[in-house]
C-alpha cells in the first residue's frame, strides 16, 4: 500500500470510530427516551445536569 | 446551585453542546487542512508521519480522559455524589474509543515505518495493558448488581487503573523502545519543525473540542437512561425512587414493562 493509502486509511477510521461513537449515543439517548415515555405516558423532557 | 456547578450546567445543556459541535467541526476542518496541506511530509518518513496529526491527539485524549475518569473516581470515594460516578463512566467509555483509535493508528503507521503492523515494544505493551484496564472497568460497571457497589468498585479501579497512565508515557524513556521519544511533552524545547507543531497544537485543540462535545453528549445520554431505569423501578415496586440513587440493572425497564 502506497504511503497516502496509510494515511487515508488513518484518517477515514477516525472519522469512522467518532462519528459511529455519535450514532452510538444518539440511539442509546432515544431508547432511553422511549422506555421513559412507554412507563409514564409522557414524553421525556429533555434530561438537565 | 454553586457557581462553579452554574457553569457546567450551562456548558452541558443543550446550548452548549451546539456550541461545542460548532467549534468541533470548525477545529477539525482547521486541523486537517493544516495537517494534510500546509504541514511539509516528514524528511525521513515522508507522507505517512501525517498520521501522527491524528494519532498524537488521540494518545493525548485517551490520557485527559483516564485523568478525569481518577478524578472522578477519587472525587466519588470522597463524597459519594452520583454526579462524579457518572463523570467518571462517560469520561471512561470516550477514554477506551480514543485509546483503541491510538493503536489502530498507531499500527497503520509502525507498518510502513517499522515494517509491522505489532511488536511486543514497551511503549505498545503498556498502551495495550492500558487499554485492557479501562475495558475491565466499562466491564465491572454491567456486572454490578447495586448503583452503590457499582459506583464504589469502579471508582476503586478508576483511580488504581491511572497508575499505568505515567508509565505509558514515560515508557519510552525509562526503556528502550522502538517507538519515538516525546517531542513536545518533554523537558527542554520541543524537537520539530514549526510549521509541524503548529498543525499539530491546532490538531490537538480541535480533538479536544470533540472530546469535549463527547462528553456533555455522553453525560446526557447517562442521565436519561439513569432517568428511565429509576422509572421502571418506581413502576416495579409502585414506590418513587426520589433519593438519587442509581437503579440497580439497565435491563429493568424492558422486564418492567412485561410485567405490566
Amino acid at each position: 500500500m502506497p504511503d497516502l493509502g496509510y494515511v487515508a486509511a488513518g484518517y477515514l477510521t477516525t472519522a469512522a470510530a467518532l462519528g459511529g461513537y455519535l450514532l452510538r449515543l444518539r440511539h442509546r439517548a432515544r431508547r432511553a427516551r422511549r422506555q421513559a415515555t412507554a412507563l409514564t405516558g409522557r414524553p421525556a423532557r429533555p434530561a438537565r445536569p | 446551585m454553586k457557581g462553579s456547578e452554574r457553569m457546567m450546567a450551562r456548558l452541558t445543556g443543550r446550548r452548549g453542546e451546539q456550541v461545542l459541535a460548532g467549534a468541533a467541526v470548525a477545529g477539525l476542518a482547521t486541523s486537517a487542512v493544516l495537517s494534510l496541506r500546509v504541514a511539509p511530509p516528514d524528511a525521513v518518513q515522508g507522507e505517512v508521519q501525517r498520521l501522527m496529526y491524528v494519532h498524537v491527539p488521540a494518545a493525548w485524549l485517551a490520557y485527559l480522559s483516564f485523568t478525569t475518569v481518577f478524578v472522578a473516581s477519587a472525587a466519588y470515594l470522597l463524597t459519594s455524589r452520583t454526579r462524579w460516578d457518572r463523570l467518571g463512566a462517560a469520561a471512561a467509555e470516550v477514554g477506551v474509543l480514543f485509546c483503541g483509535l491510538t493503536i489502530v493508528l498507531g499500527a497503520l503507521w509502525g507498518k510502513p515505518v517499522w515494517g509491522t503492523w505489532w511488536t511486543w515494544d514497551p511503549r505498545l505493551t503498556t498502551t495495550a495493558v492500558l487499554l485492557l484496564i479501562y475495558l475491565a472497568y466499562l466491564a465491572l460497571r454491567r456486572m454490578a448488581d447495586s448503583p452503590g457497589r457499582r459506583a464504589r468498585w469502579s471508582a476503586v479501579l478508576g483511580v488504581v487503573g491511572f497508575v499505568d497512565v505515567p508509565i505509558v508515557h514515560m515508557s519510552v524513556v525509562w526503556w528502550r523502545s522502538l517507538h519515538q521519544a516525546p517531542t513536545v511533552l518533554r523537558p527542554g524545547a520541543p524537537t520539530i519543525a514549526g510549521s509541524m507543531l503548529a498543525a499539530l497544537l491546532v490538531a490537538v485543540a480541535a480533538f479536544t473540542l470533540v472530546w469535549a462535545y463527547l462528553i456533555t453528549v455522553r453525560l446526557r445520554v447517562g442521565r436519561l437512561e439513569e432517568r428511565a431505569a429509576t422509572q421502571a423501578l418506581s413502576a416495579r415496586t409502585g414506590r418513587p425512587q426520589s433519593n438519587g440513587q442509581l437503579p440497580p440493572v439497565v435491563d429493568v425497564p424492558e422486564r418492567a414493562r412485561s410485567d405490566a
